[in-house]
């Protein structure tokens, strides 16, 4: 048999999908817009 | 249930280039953000003795606040004290480079100008200096936001962003606050 635990994967991706993607929105619209700094 | 050895290997493995995807996304984010858009982190090393900013240099009390140079330069220099900054209010054009340079005689401050990327610590023996270019107009609260004794709370400052044509130095190229 080659069964894997399909649902924890699932869940972790969904987890980490959501982390991600929330990371994504605040640097796409809250760092990038407040410009350039060096 | 009889899971196999390979079958388990190959999840983690799959599990593992998600993680490493997932990884490399964040960090060419952080790459892409700093070589186009020139965000970085200041990394100014510039050394000086906290004991005498007040008696001679850039940072007496005559020289602060914002001042246009000869060849145009704008940089704003102000000495974080406990608890205040000096000077408390300062005036920068919007939508042209500028450059804020900070020293701080007494404990380790730190300055983040609300809605744009200017962060950085002010640690007494060093210069702290940040390149930015303001694209909105305003006035624009900076408060000090490393602990630095019982009246952190109550220290910040004003930049005051105003279009080019309200930005006018004086005889001497500097440009204060005023009463307005």
């Amino acid at each position: 048999m080659q069964e894997v635990p399909r649902g924890a994967f699932a869940l972790a991706a969904l987890a980490v999908g959501v982390l991600l993607a929330c990371w994504l929105l605040v640097y796409l619209f809250v760092f990038l817009p407040r410009g350039m700094v060096g | 249930m009889a899971i196999s050895e390979e079958a388990i290997v190959r999840s983690e493995l799959r599990w593992a280039a998600i993680a490493i995807g997932v990884v490399s996304v964040i960090m060419l984010a952080l790459i892409y953000a700093g070589l186009v858009h020139h965000i970085n982190p200041p990394s100014n090393i510039e050394r000086i003795d906290p004991k005498t900013l007040h008696l001679g240099g850039e940072f007496t009390e005559a020289n602060l606040g914002t001042r246009v140079s000869a060849d145009g330069q704008v940089t704003s220099r102000i000495v974080a004290t406990q608890f205040t900054f000096q000077p408390r209010c300062i005036v920068l054009p919007a939508n042209r480079r500028v450059t804020l340079r900070f020293a701080t005689p007494d404990v380790i401050h730190g300055i983040l100008v609300s809605g744009t990327n200017v962060n950085t610590m002010i640690v007494p023996g060093y210069v702290s200096q940040v390149h930015t270019e303001f694209t909105r107009t305003g006035e624009l609260l900076m408060p000090c936001h490393e602990y630095c004794g019982l009246g952190h709370s109550e220290m910040s400052a004003v930049v005051r962003i105003v279009p080019s044509e309200e930005f006018k130095p004086d005889a001497e190229g500097k440009v204060a606050c005023d009463a307005r």
